[in-house]
């Protein structure tokens, strides 16, 4: 019972707060029109009414905003050694299937990997900058991954692999030409200390 | 006792609603603009009056929705009260007036009231207090009053903001911007491998995913704290897709092979949605979280698809060209914007969230990264039409395109909140 008077009193509240001020802001000179600002949002204030209504007066503050800067998780990166000396190995556009010319490559460096067992490979997968950057980010995966998976067909142990995309964000050549396309779509091959 | 409830109701009704809906006249059809509505925004009375009012004419002028009376055809000063007569020989349905004072702590106090011309009456006036250096946000609530009073729209794009990736010689920073590109605010960050960050649906974290040396892992940022915390740290190449109101986070992961799309729930239990050998990746909840559009070469080239939340019922939604990426949703749901390759060059395109009816809506340089303004009225995407990589906004129908981010910077991967 409470509660439908109080929704009756602010309906019939809401609707006089709405008659009179849309005639007052409208007709008074602006001076005034003012002051009656300052009292009807402290009217609407006191009868509890705060979203903005038709041709009620609201008011609004807006804040000062957070100008900290962000404070990131550390994290150790890893240390490259000196390792064999192997060419990258190319890809076609859009494609992650590895050329008889990358597959020859490829043997070479576990040949390598099969003398020097104090050594892990790190293979990082890249993409020219035609394609868009996220969906370059798993195709750099892909890349890299095709590469992993044909050595450890060669016998190359898993846990000494690790592969890495750069996607489109590490070019080695930044001309919009086939040629230097052709030479971002790559594996790159990195040595890093065995634990 | 349930027959007064009914009729408590019925008072309240008549009493509350039927003003409000004779009030709730609606100046622009944005659904079909066919015409411009002439409206006079005059500079708020007082110092930086002529800047508010510029910021204001500038965001409206955006939508496409108005034209300005020119201030020397203005008969009525700043400092004058509103007086329809004075613009009756003009063409503008609306008047903007008001004032702006600085109080004695440094603040801002603005009235301002929206005029219209035919009945002569207010069809709001409101207070806005802002500090000194919120300005610009002051201007935009105002513009975003005047739009929503107008339009009949819920909400406007001029108080969202824009995060994106800056990039300075090769090292990259995120920024948040307003949603005209202006305030843009560094957050910190020192990366070389970083991708755009994703909005959590409230506004207050953003998800990135950062290669620092070890692989790619999603992180999230508090823009309280300010602090960073580790989402998923899984061998492979973690892809931040996107976060849907419950705290659920869908990704890419190629942690068991290729990569493929996971959720991460609130409590931890990770549950995989996509079984492919290829590559699946850039999934993006509808704004009603059941469904997800991603991407996925099952098919031989990349393709957009929709699935529902749970993995199932996968179908594909782009037919045409053989590259198309980077989907994301309208916020009612009805349609995808994404990035397809026309021509040799990455387009951005929408299309119906069942495949149907696709448009094309740029058509000069190379663009991509396209994402809706929350109210669905902008699309905001990354061009590189001017040289290099920059941030750019249009209406969702592909007009009035211009860059936000100052020429010279590298800016690209707009998301926007």
């Amino acid at each position: 019972m409470k509660t439908f008077k109080v929704v009756a009193l602010l309906a019939v509240a809401a609707f006089v707060f709405a008659g009179c001020s849309q005639k007052k802001v409208t007709t008074e000179p602006y001076a005034k029109a003012q002051q009656q600002v300052n009292s009807e949002s402290k009217a609407a204030q006191e009868s509890g009414k705060n979203a903005p209504g038709q041709n009620g007066v609201n008011s609004e503050s807006l804040k000062q905003e957070n100008t900290a800067k962000a404070e990131t998780v550390p994290q150790k990166a890893e240390e490259t050694v000196k390792g064999g000396d192997f060419a990258d190995i190319h890809f076609s556009f859009d494609k992650y299937d590895l050329s008889a010319d990358s597959k020859a490559e490829l043997k070479g460096l576990a040949d390598w990997l099969d003398k020097n067992n104090g050594t892990k490979l790190k293979i990082e997968g890249n993409c020219d900058e035609r394609g868009t950057a996220e969906y370059n980010l798993a195709l750099g995966d892909k890349r890299a991954r095709a590469a992993m998976n044909y050595l450890a067909a060669l016998g190359v142990s898993g846990m000494r692999i690790e592969t890495v995309s750069n996607g489109k964000e590490k070019p080695l050549c930044e001309d919009h030409t086939e040629a230097c396309w052709a030479r971002n779509r790559r594996d790159h091959f990195d040595f890093v200390k065995a634990e | 006792m349930r027959k007064k409830h009914i009729i408590s109701s019925i008072l309240f009704f008549i009493i509350v609603l039927m003003p409000a809906l004779a009030a709730a006249k609606i100046y622009i059809d944005i659904t079909s603009p066919e015409r411009r509505v002439p409206i006079a925004i005059s500079p708020l009375a007082g110092l930086s009056g002529g800047e508010i009012s510029s910021v204001v004419k500038d965001d409206l002028d955006a939508t496409g929705l108005f034209v300005f009376l020119d201030e020397k055809g203005f008969t009525e000063s700043p400092t004058q009260p509103f007086n329809r007569n004075n613009w009756l020989s003009t063409s503008v349905v609306c008047v903007l007036k008001g004032k702006v004072n600085f109080s004695p702590d440094g603040q801002l106090e603005a009235v301002a009231s929206l005029y219209d011309v035919q009945t002569g009456g207010a069809l709001f006036t409101k207070r806005y207090n802002a500090p000194v250096e919120m300005l610009r946000p002051l201007a935009h609530a105002i513009a975003s009053d005047v739009y929503t009073e107008l339009t009949g729209s819920k909400t406007s794009p001029f108080r969202s903001r824009l995060s994106f990736i800056v990039e300075h010689k090769g090292i990259k920073d995120m920024e948040i911007a307003d949603w005209d590109g202006k305030r843009a605010r560094p957050l910190g960050f020192k990366e070389r491998m970083l991708m755009p960050p994703r909005w959590s649906r409230d506004g207050e974290t953003l998800y990135y995913s950062a290669s620092r040396g070890m692989g790619w892992k999603i992180y999230s940022i508090s823009l309280k704290s300010m602090k960073e915390k580790l989402v998923f740290a899984k061998p492979g190449t973690g892809i931040m897709g996107d976060v849907d109101a419950a705290g659920d986070i869908v990704f890419s992961s190629s942690f068991q092979g290729s990569p493929n799309i996971y959720v991460l729930k609130p409590g931890g239990t990770l549950q995989r949605l996509t079984k492919s050998y290829g590559i699946d990746v850039s999934p993006a909840y509808s704004p009603d979280g059941r469904r997800i559009a991603y991407v996925s070469d099952r098919e031989g080239t990349p393709q957009i698809y929709i699935m529902d939340a749970g993995g199932y019922n996968s179908a594909r939604i782009s037919f045409s060209g053989n590259y198309n990426t980077s989907p994301s949703w309208s916020p009612d749901g009805e349609r995808i914007v994404f990035a397809g390759r026309y021509q040799g060059l990455n387009q951005i395109f929408t299309v119906k969230a069942d495949g149907s009816d696709p448009m094309m809506l740029t058509s000069a340089g190379d663009n991509e990264d396209p994402c809706f303004s929350p109210d669905g009225s902008m699309i905001a995407f990354t061009s590189k039409r001017d040289g290099r990589r920059a941030v750019y906004i249009m209406r969702a129908n592909g007009e009035g395109q211009k860059r936000i981010t100052p020429p010279g910077v590298v800016a690209y991967g707009p998301k926007w909140h």
